[in-house]
């Protein structure tokens, strides 16, 4: 919590979102309702903000915009801001192909694990550790940390990606 | 006006940037020193039994950003090069990038020697320096590494 030159309190909350290149911080009033960062994502988003949703980073669920965000809870975790509520995501590997539902606030991480694990592909373990996502179609591999959402532009709901070996440099040009 | 050379401006803009800033508070690094040309950072790791640790690096940045950072996987007890038995164990990726090897830093493309070497700028251009990289780009990639044992357990945990 900061004041700021105004003379008001403030707190920075962490968002990703539709619209969002990367993970942003953006300062909001304390005592602010939750949909203070869903108006202040829209602005930076290009989009309005009826009927967009508020998540923190990995919950299949939104948050209801009416609660007051508090400082101690909020800081350190990241919120997304969304308007498609589920991602109908698609992975393909080595001509399978795997889909589940995520909220749009999953980390690239989540799928990940999802599509390598049991349920998935079933990597071995081995390898598992250099396996990447990247855009299907594309060879480079995506942020782990990066939420899914940030891929995604409303009114499309769907995401595919491919699953590929990350990239080993080694003293040889490839 | 600044009595700061240019490349000690760039360093102090990138310490303070949102991306550098975000990272520290989700847990993913830490700034332990800085003494320009000098920045000593702490990496957080998942070691292949799950347990959490972390790594330091020494960067060294004379000409930053212009030229690369020169990096090097340190040991901040003894403030030197950490012993290869103590460098982080994983997949080939993983002791790949952390290997001995002639000029001793991270062998990643975004190392100033690593990256000067087997036409390394031309082959891998998603993870090769240039001007317009920031640290937080170096510490993401390093994080990626460091943390890549998870997707093991989670393919292990499951299978």
């Amino acid at each position: 919590m900061q004041n700021t030159e105004q003379g008001r309190n403030e707190m920075e909350i962490l968002v990703e979102g539709e619209g969002l290149a990367e993970i942003e911080a953006i300062r909001i009033p304390v005592g602010s309702a939750a949909s203070e960062i869903v108006a202040a994502v829209a602005v930076k988003g290009g989009f309005p903000v009826e009927g967009a949703f508020l998540f923190v980073e990995d919950c299949d669920e939104p948050i209801d915009l009416a609660i007051v965000v508090v400082n101690e809870e909020a800081s350190g975790k990241v919120h997304h801001v969304h308007r498609a509520r589920k991602i109908e995501v698609e992975v393909f590997y080595q001509g399978r192909r795997i889909e589940k539902q995520f909220a749009p606030s999953a980390r690239i991480q989540r799928v990940l694990d999802w599509a390598a694990g049991s349920t998935g592909f079933r990597i071995d373990p081995a390898i598992a550790p250099e396996m990447e996502l990247a855009l299907h179609g594309q060879t480079k591999a995506l942020p782990k940390s990066a939420h899914i959402g940030r891929y995604v532009r409303h009114p499309h709901c769907e995401l595919a990606f491919d699953l590929i070996r990350g990239i080993v440099p080694n003293g040889a040009a490839r | 006006m600044s009595n700061l050379c240019p490349a000690e401006q760039a360093v102090a803009a990138d310490l303070v940037s949102a991306r550098f800033r975000i990272g520290m508070k989700r847990g993913y690094w830490r700034e332990v020193s800085y003494a320009f040309p000098i920045l000593v950072i702490s990496v957080a790791a998942v070691e292949p039994d799950g347990n959490s640790s972390e790594y330091f690096f020494r960067f060294e940045l004379t000409e930053f950003p212009g030229t690369a950072p020169d990096v090097r996987i340190w040991d901040s007890e003894t403030d030197a090069l950490l012993a290869f038995d103590k460098r982080p164990k994983g997949s080939h990726r993983v002791t790949e990038a952390f290997k001995s090897w002639g000029n001793e830093t991270v062998y990643r493309p975004w190392d100033r020697a690593a990256g000067a070497h087997g036409n390394w700028t031309t082959s891998y251009p998603d993870l090769a320096w240039n001007a317009r990289r920031d640290l937080a780009f170096i510490l993401e990639d390093l994080y990626g590494l460091l943390t890549s044992n998870v997707t093991a357990r989670s393919s292990r945990q499951a299978a």
